[in-house]
């Protein structure tokens, strides 16, 4: 059996907004959306409700009625933003929250109404929890979604209707509280059906006939004689252990002994799971109210606890304490499955070192964070500096890479940021005779060159946006290989280099 | 005899271990005068301009993982179609890049002492202190990592002898180009500081097709 509670928030978004501006909540104001050109009201707040607007006016209309009326632009993402938090708020009642069309909720509080002392008082406590945040609330409690959802629309707010009272206490509810289609609840409306009571006493053939199937299934629907489905939101399983101490924690070895209990219990979970941490969090609360957060990240699933606990411990050294920790909490914010591998005798020793390598490797990014300790990706583009990418170490590629051998000279290394070495008036086409590199005077051998690489035309890149380069292999007189690049532009010739070799 | 057997004890002992364990650059001259090869499980000093160029040669030799260790605001980057031309493995290649030169030594200090790197090659601002030198050569000893250390002015006109000879690295090459044709590169090869014997200059020619190191000739002791 269930029991559902709807909520329906009339006001949300203008509620939502007032929630956020605080400035506005005393002020009638009013959402607006665009269609093409035309700006209308989508959603309005309580007190130019009350002023007799309504929604889909068009701005301007308003504005003639209400020169000072304040508009602002509808935000739905917020809304739904908002609607999601409430869920996750409401989910202090019971665990089944539903998220219904535009600004309903659903709870389902089958067993746990006694918690909060009755039905009644549960749904007194909602509406005053909800006024408390600034919005409005109109709820009813039955034993269906239609019928909570008629009686919360339709119905007196804050009714609690059981399946032996619905059929007494519906005979007076409008008939849209049915949530049938547009044309049958015009209809019943125009034939002068406006209650349910009236529908009821029809005979049902009768009313097959006028209304259709499927809107006949909508009452039936709404009597509880047809089933309807509800997905309800499923949590997942958070993972976190905490532990709070009577007696705040003031030495790092204390911090570190609880950590072990943590990690320990954590990984116990996991393992059960067969997952491991990619992620992990560890909160510590202060007694000073000021709370610490570290996170490490690995670069294979593990649960192995020595290692998360070396991990963590680099944070460790600069740990403040201050009149102690009284309570810590340990997160896996990201898992993945645990790779299991059978190892042969002989490729145990390579995978042992293979396995210390990436340990290494997790623990240099740790140390000065992942965007530090890089390797390559190939990338496709003839243009050199794009011809690789460069990704965290900690991230291993998904497909295997493959790398195109260059066919003509390239340098081993690359200047990130080209140095200009010469500048001359007009156009030169051939390659210098003397560079100023380093704050030298440097006398040049042309070697190999010119090779001209043209900028992707369709793309902007500010590095590129002289035009096409002249690439020449030059050796120095004390003996480097330098990259030279040429770019002409408007009248100038100037060099740079751009990488060395050999 | 007994001088010869007693050296080979004290470089091990100065290496902390019993046996040598060496990479030989596969050019007779240059080993006999290393005395075998390049110590592996120790730290090498690389200078001059073609300085990065002769470490590829080396790096390519030892294969195995690659660390590059250098500050952040260095403007260089390897670039992976440059070593691959030069036989490197790009997807082999580890580059730390920390913001302080501080970080760059804890970082060779753990790097070294894993030995889970093929080679380890680090680059800083200035000269590493005696002190730093003999703590890196203390945290390779014990390994078979080859351990590399470059100045980051290379690439400039600084005549060499520039810098401290004495630190305690195994060897200290200072490395120019001579010449370098389509198939082959010829490069000035002078082993300024030698652990296992006397300084010597070599010039040597690359084969791009096969890696090989030839002599071109000697000149000088």
């Amino acid at each position: 059996m269930q029991r559902i509670i709807c909520i329906w928030l009339p006001f949300l978004e203008s509620e939502r907004l007032a929630r956020q501006n605080p400035e506005l909540s005393q002020k009638p104001f009013v959402l607006v959306a665009r269609e093409a050109n035309r700006v209308f009201v989508s959603a309005l707040s309580k007190s130019a409700g009350k002023m007799g607007f309504a929604a889909d006016m068009s701005l301007v209309d308003v504005r003639a009625a209400a020169p000072d009326m304040l508009y602002h632009e509808m935000d739905p993402e917020e809304d739904v933003r908002c609607l999601r938090g409430l869920m996750r708020w409401a989910s202090r009642f019971t665990p089944r929250v539903a998220r219904g069309e535009g600004s309903n909720l659903y709870l389902d509080i089958a067993g746990a109404s006694h918690l909060f002392g009755g039905e009644r008082a549960l749904l007194e406590t909602i509406h005053a929890q909800l006024q408390a945040f600034g919005f409005t609330a109109r709820l009813a409690l039955a034993d269906n979604q239609a019928v909570a959802w008629g009686f919360a629309h339709y119905g007196q707010n804050k009714s609690n209707i059981t399946a032996d009272i619905l059929r007494e206490a519906s005979r007076d509810l409008s008939v849209e509280a049915l949530q049938m289609s547009y044309a049958s609840t015009t209809l019943c409306q125009r034939l002068g059906l406006k209650k349910i009571g009236t529908l009821l006493d029809l005979p049902r053939a009768a009313l097959a006939s006028r209304i259709g199937l499927e809107d006949l299934k909508q009452v039936d629907r709404f009597f509880g004689s047809a089933a309807e489905a509800r997905q309800f939101a499923r949590y997942r399983e958070r993972l976190i252990e905490e532990k709070q101490f009577f007696d705040p924690l003031a030495t790092s070895a204390g911090v570190e002994a609880a950590l072990d209990e943590l990690l320990g219990k954590l990984c116990v979970r996991l393992s059960q799971m067969q997952r491991g941490f990619r992620k992990a969090s560890l909160w510590m609360d202060r007694v000073d109210h000021q709370s610490l957060s570290f996170s490490v990240l690995l670069m294979q699933p593990s649960i192995d606890i020595t290692v998360l606990k070396r991990l963590f411990s680099r944070h460790f050294e600069q740990l403040d304490v201050g009149f102690g920790i009284d309570r810590m909490r340990l997160g896996a914010d990201q898992v993945a499955p645990l790779s299991q591998r059978q190892l042969g005798l002989e490729e145990s020793k390579k995978q042992n070192h293979d396995d210390n390598r990436n340990k290494l490797v997790n623990e240099l990014s740790n140390m000065f964070g992942a965007r530090q300790v890089r390797q390559f990706s190939p990338a496709d583009s003839h243009i050199p500096e794009h011809t690789f990418t460069q990704r965290s170490a900690l991230h291993l590629p998904s497909r295997p890479q493959s790398w195109n051998r260059p066919a003509v000279k390239r340098p081993i290394r690359l200047l990130k940021n080209p140095v200009s070495v010469l500048v001359c008036d007009g156009i030169y086409k051939a390659a210098p005779e003397q560079i100023f590199w380093h704050g030298r005077e440097c006398r040049l051998t042309p070697l190999t060159g010119p090779e001209r690489i043209e900028p992707n035309w369709w793309r902007q890149d500010p590095d590129w946006q002289n035009g096409s380069r002249d690439y020449w292999w030059v050796k120095t007189h004390f003996g480097a290989l330098l990259w030279l690049y040429r770019v002409s532009h408007e009248e100038k010739t100037q060099w740079f280099v751009h990488g060395m070799g050999s | 005899m007994l001088i010869e057997a007693l050296k080979e004890q004290i470089t091990a002992l100065e290496l902390g271990r019993g046996e040598r364990l060496v990479l030989p650059l596969g050019l007779p001259a240059i080993d006999d005068a290393l005395q075998g090869g390049l110590d592996l499980g120790a730290m090498h000093e690389l200078v001059g301009p073609a300085a990065v160029f002769f470490a590829q040669v080396m790096m390519r030799l030892k294969g195995g993982t690659v660390f590059w260790l250098a500050t952040e605001n260095l403007n260089e980057e390897y670039y992976p179609p440059g070593l691959l031309q030069y036989d490197g493995q790009p997807e082999r290649f580890i580059m730390v890049r920390p913001q302080d030169v501080r970080d760059v030594l804890k970082v060779a200090y753990e790097v070294l002492a894993s030995n889970t790197a093929g080679s380890v090659l680090l680059e800083v601002q200035k000269p590493i202190t005696q002190t730093g030198m003999r703590k890196l050569q203390i945290a390779v000893q014990n390994t078979d990592t080859l351990g590399l250390v470059l100045n980051p002015n290379y690439a400039r006109n600084i005549p060499f002898g520039y810098e401290a000879l004495h630190s305690s690295a195994v060897t200290r090459w200072h490395v120019g180009i001579s010449d370098w044709t389509a198939e082959k590169t010829q490069i000035d090869l002078h082993l300024i500081k030698n652990r296992r014997g006397s300084p010597c200059r070599w010039t040597v020619e690359i084969d791009h097709a096969t890696y090989h190191l030839h002599l071109a000739s000697v000149s000088g002791e």
